[in-house]
């Protein structure tokens, strides 16, 4: 035997039976169907991502164990026999009445033979967004995930933590949608029918799944129109995750545009300052960072980050319409990915962030009528580390000769009836709050936290409170 | 004749339902052998026809539908099957194998060494070692000349002998 006959032999029984897909035919002309409207109405840049756009329904029969022949899935919805085209597959509108958003009645296996699959997001603890697209390529493979995962029995309690539920929409051939909902907060698992299935520690494997493959699948293609999004830097840097979107970020990053977010390591709080990027400016940003993203195994031990220094945060919108945010702290910014890496902006980047923060300044206001007394104290200390000469002006007593940088943390606070004819008996409210206090030296090294005991003032809600007086009581002797 | 082997004569199906259910299995066969995955073969197959329905009855009429079915299938692999999958194939998954070779490892190699040809020598032996189609043949599918089919037929050959994969095996 030559080899041209050992290869005919070993490709013979190399090759598997193929799976039952009695479908297979209806599936192929839906998909030509498809195709043809999209070509009659929407340009032909995008005719190819509606080519794709309707994946295989395969084994359609398995599910069943009907032997009068194949039944089109159990799904929710079969209005008519014509199969949406995947960018009608909707996410359920989010629901206020308490009522579920999806209807997640249906089998506790999967059907086969989805041909696409849209992740959603309900209303929830943390803000996510979706992505605009569904998956079309590799659907089985989603739902293979989920039926990997054993059903398990209903656990006696579980942990009372928040998290992100997710859905996964799927929709087959004749237009219905099957729904799964999953979680790794509270009791976890991913809900399939009336069961669960996997648990907290496995329940974000079909997500997972989900996601590599809409990657995979956005690489051939692009959207037909990049969606509008957003970017308000409302979360601010100590908020990342809202309304950022599920997908990773990842490099070489590409945005269609950003805003940049930044605050100061002050001791008051104060909002979050944003700015838009030119796009001249995000282009020079951004290639930068896609040539000098550095990874690490660990991360950069110097984290201080002094009050003048902003930490920024890099907000942007993908081509897709991801929210994205690039996480920055101090003069870095963090990428999280598989490998920890972080990127220092070169020079000609950080002239561009110093040009957006100095075009920005952050105006530290004086208290008002609605700033809590723990505030107060803390804006007064933001001004005297500014050298801002407003810091007097909070004062109804005789400020303390303090300068230079200091911090302080506000602590227990409680309202107290003045003793007679001292000076806090001249005002309507008095309270009293506690505060531990340092003194940075030049160098921003350690120095020893006192304990402060501020008493302030005012007449009425509307007036702002004012500091009387600020006592020491000492060294806090547990070194705090 | 095996299953696999291409009929390019009448098939006898009487409307497009018929001759996917006649030959849907032998093309996923072919597509299987291409892609080493079972659902990519699927979606292969199904474009295919996709791609194919609408010239059902101008080309059945002349007797050669499959040849013509067969023909987008093998053009789709080699045009832009990378653009549209390379991508997604997960890395962790390693194709599934089949239950009727004697051999586990055997065909394990095997489908490593064909997975390592590229795309165009891949499908010139598919076509030619399990469709049994004559280079002139392949080359009608492939939409090439002769002497391509010939080039990347000895080409894929020599790659297939000196493959670690199978050579390991010869080896042992």
């Amino acid at each position: 035997m030559n080899d041209e006959s050992k290869l005919h032999k070993a490709l013979q029984d190399l090759v598997p039976d193929p799976p039952a897909t009695p479908l297979r035919a209806a599936a192929a002309r839906n998909r030509a169907q498809v195709a043809r409207r999209r070509r009659r109405t929407v340009v032909a840049s995008a005719v190819a991502v509606a080519v794709i756009a309707v994946a295989a329904p395969l084994g359609l029969t398995t599910f069943t164990g009907d032997d009068s022949g194949p039944t089109p899935p159990p799904t929710a919805d079969r209005s008519g026999e014509t199969p949406a085209a995947p960018d009608e597959l909707t996410c359920p509108a989010v629901r206020t009445d308490g009522a579920p958003a999806v209807d997640l009645t249906g089998p506790d296996e999967l059907p086969e033979g989805a041909i696409a699959v849209r992740l959603c997001f309900p209303a929830g603890f943390i803000s996510t967004q979706a992505p605009i697209d569904a998956l079309t390529t590799g659907v089985a493979k989603v739902v293979g995930s989920v039926n990997a995962l054993p059903v398990e029995p209903t656990p006696n309690g579980c942990p009372a933590d928040g998290g992100r539920t997710w859905q996964l929409v799927f929709q087959y051939p004749d237009g219905g949608t099957q729904a799964v909902e999953g979680a790794s907060h509270g009791c976890g698992g991913v809900s399939v029918g009336t069961v669960i299935r996997g648990s907290r520690a496995t329940a974000e494997r079909p997500l997972n799944r989900f996601i590599s493959l809409l990657l995979a699948q956005r690489a051939s293609g692009s959207p037909a129109t990049p969606p509008t999004v957003d970017l308000t830097c409302q979360g601010g840097p100590d908020d990342p995750d809202a309304g950022l979107s599920a997908l990773p970020l990842r490099t070489p990053i590409d945005f269609d545009h950003a805003v940049l977010c930044w605050s100061f390591a002050i001791e008051s709080d104060q909002p979050t300052l944003q700015a838009a990027i030119d796009p001249a400016d995000l282009a020079v940003l951004l290639a930068d960072l896609n040539a000098n993203t550095t990874t690490t195994s660990t991360v950069p031990t110097d984290r201080a980050c002094a009050p003048t220094v902003p930490n920024f945060t890099i907000l942007g919108v993908t081509s897709w319409g991801d929210r994205m945010a690039l996480d920055g702290w101090c003069s870095e910014f963090n990428l999280y990915g598989r490998t920890p890496a972080y990127w220092k902006p070169g020079p000609e980047s950080q002239r561009i962030l110093d040009t957006i923060v100095a075009a920005n300044p952050l105006q530290i206001q004086l208290p008002d009528g609605g700033t809590p007394p723990d505030q107060v104290v803390t804006r007064w200390a933001d001004l005297v580390t500014a050298g801002d000469d407003r810091a007097d002006e909070m004062w109804a007593g005789t400020p303390p000769a303090f300068s230079g940088r200091i911090e302080v943390r506000p602590e227990d606070r409680r309202r107290f009836a003045p003793i007679a004819d001292t000076p806090a008996a001249a005002y309507e409210k008095v309270v009293e709050q506690m505060a531990l206090l340092r003194q940075v030296p030049s160098d921003g090294g350690w120095s020893e936290y006192h304990e402060y005991r501020f008493v302030l003032v005012r007449n009425g809600s509307d007036e702002a409170w004012q500091i009387l007086l600020a006592e020491d009581h000492g060294v806090v002797p547990t070194g705090r | 004749m095996s299953e696999a082997t291409v009929a390019t004569e009448e098939t006898g199906a009487t409307n497009f339902d018929e001759f996917v259910a006649r030959r849907g299995d032998a093309l996923w066969r072919s597509a299987w052998l291409l892609t080493g995955d079972a659902h990519l073969a699927e979606d292969l197959v199904q474009t295919a026809l996709a791609k194919s329905w609408p010239a059902w009855e101008r080309v059945h009429a002349t007797g050669s539908f499959e040849a013509y079915v067969r023909r987008v299938l093998f053009t789709t692999y080699v045009a832009w099957w990378r653009r549209r999958w390379n991508g997604e194939r997960p890395t962790e998954v390693l194709p599934e194998l089949p239950g009727t070779a004697a051999d586990p490892d055997l065909r394990r190699d095997l489908t490593e060494a064909l997975s390592t040809l590229p795309r165009g020598q891949r499908a010139v032996v598919v076509l030619r070692f399990f469709e049994d189609l004559t280079e002139r043949q392949t080359a009608e599918v492939l939409g090439c000349g002769v002497g391509t089919v010939k080039s990347q037929t000895a080409r894929a050959l020599r790659t297939l002998r000196t493959s670690t994969h199978l050579t390991r095996e010869e080896d042992q």
